[in-house]
């Protein structure tokens, strides 16, 4: 019988290693949205997970592809599956008390704030530039936390990948230039980065009071 | 006509509206974020936005990948 089963969650046990209750406590009452569960969501989300975090709105209608296996936090044994479905079962490998709110469904203009009604932050996770307007249009000035990636293909010069406060709730990571492409292909480490450096900016936005986040994104 | 654009300083004529700055700018409209004297301008407006002295313009222009 597994720790988990025996009524002991011993990955919240070994969180308690690195945070006080208090963080914990901070940390697991946010509810985060991630739009899009490709390289940038999934691996986002693994990072979110690692870090305590418990609620997610999890939002793709893809299913899991061998192209995807390069740079995505899915498995071969999971190809063709809903990537919410899968994300759900990797996520919870880590954390089983995880809330998991996954929606195969495409996002657009007209349904991107309901669907992200009860989340504190957004993570916009597309892949396509035009989807990406879209959501950040969509959650620009609706006072919700919203980091967004832009510029993270091909390999190299990772110290290009920053982050840009556009403003007080809204936050783009990437190098804003380097898009997808026939000599540019999405690869797993400047994904990586990008994805673990939206993580990190709702980190700290959960142990931080709001009003004091920005003094650390002087940009 | 002087206003800030993306941080910078740009000079246009009279009567110039929104869209067609952008695409004297080459911005592809379809991948990019107005925001227009502190406010996100939604692009069913962008048409009636007829630009005017001291306006601050940031374009916020996305690339594909994910």
């Amino acid at each position: 019988m597994s720790e988990h089963e025996n009524g002991r969650n011993s990955f919240k046990q070994g969180l308690l290693k690195h945070f006080s209750p208090k963080q914990l406590e901070k940390i697991e009452s946010f509810t985060i949205g991630i739009a899009g569960a490709g390289g940038l969501g999934s691996n986002c989300a693994q990072n979110l997970v690692r870090s305590g975090f418990k609620n997610f709105v999890i939002c793709d209608f893809d299913l899991v592809e061998p192209g995807n296996l390069n740079r995505q936090f899915y498995f071969q044994d999971q190809l063709g599956m809903l990537k919410v479905e899968a994300l759900s079962v990797n996520l919870r490998r880590i954390n089983p008390d995880l809330e998991i709110t996954a929606l195969s469904v495409k996002i657009n203009s007209g349904n991107a704030r309901e669907i992200f009604a009860g989340c504190d932050a957004v993570v916009e996770a597309f892949d396509r530039a035009e989807a990406k307007r879209m959501l950040v249009e969509a959650f620009y000035s609706s006072g919700k936390f919203l980091v967004s990636a832009s510029g993270l293909a091909g390999w190299g010069n990772t110290d290009a990948i920053m982050t840009l406060q556009v403003h007080d709730y809204f936050y783009m990571v990437g190098d804003l230039v380097s898009e997808v492409g026939a000599n540019r292909p999405p690869c797993a480490p400047r994904v990586n980065i990008a994805a673990a450096k939206q993580a990190d900016l709702i980190l700290s936005l959960a142990l931080k009071q709001k009003e004091t986040y920005s003094e650390d994104y002087n940009i | 006509m002087k206003i800030s654009f993306n941080g910078g300083t740009a000079y246009i004529d009279q009567d110039v509206y929104l869209p067609q700055f952008l695409e004297q700018k080459r911005i592809n409209q379809e991948k990019v974020v107005i925001e227009y004297n502190g406010e996100i301008a939604p692009r069913n407006t962008w048409p009636e936005i007829k630009l005017q002295d001291d306006d601050v313009i940031y374009a916020i222009t996305f690339v594909g990948g994910g």
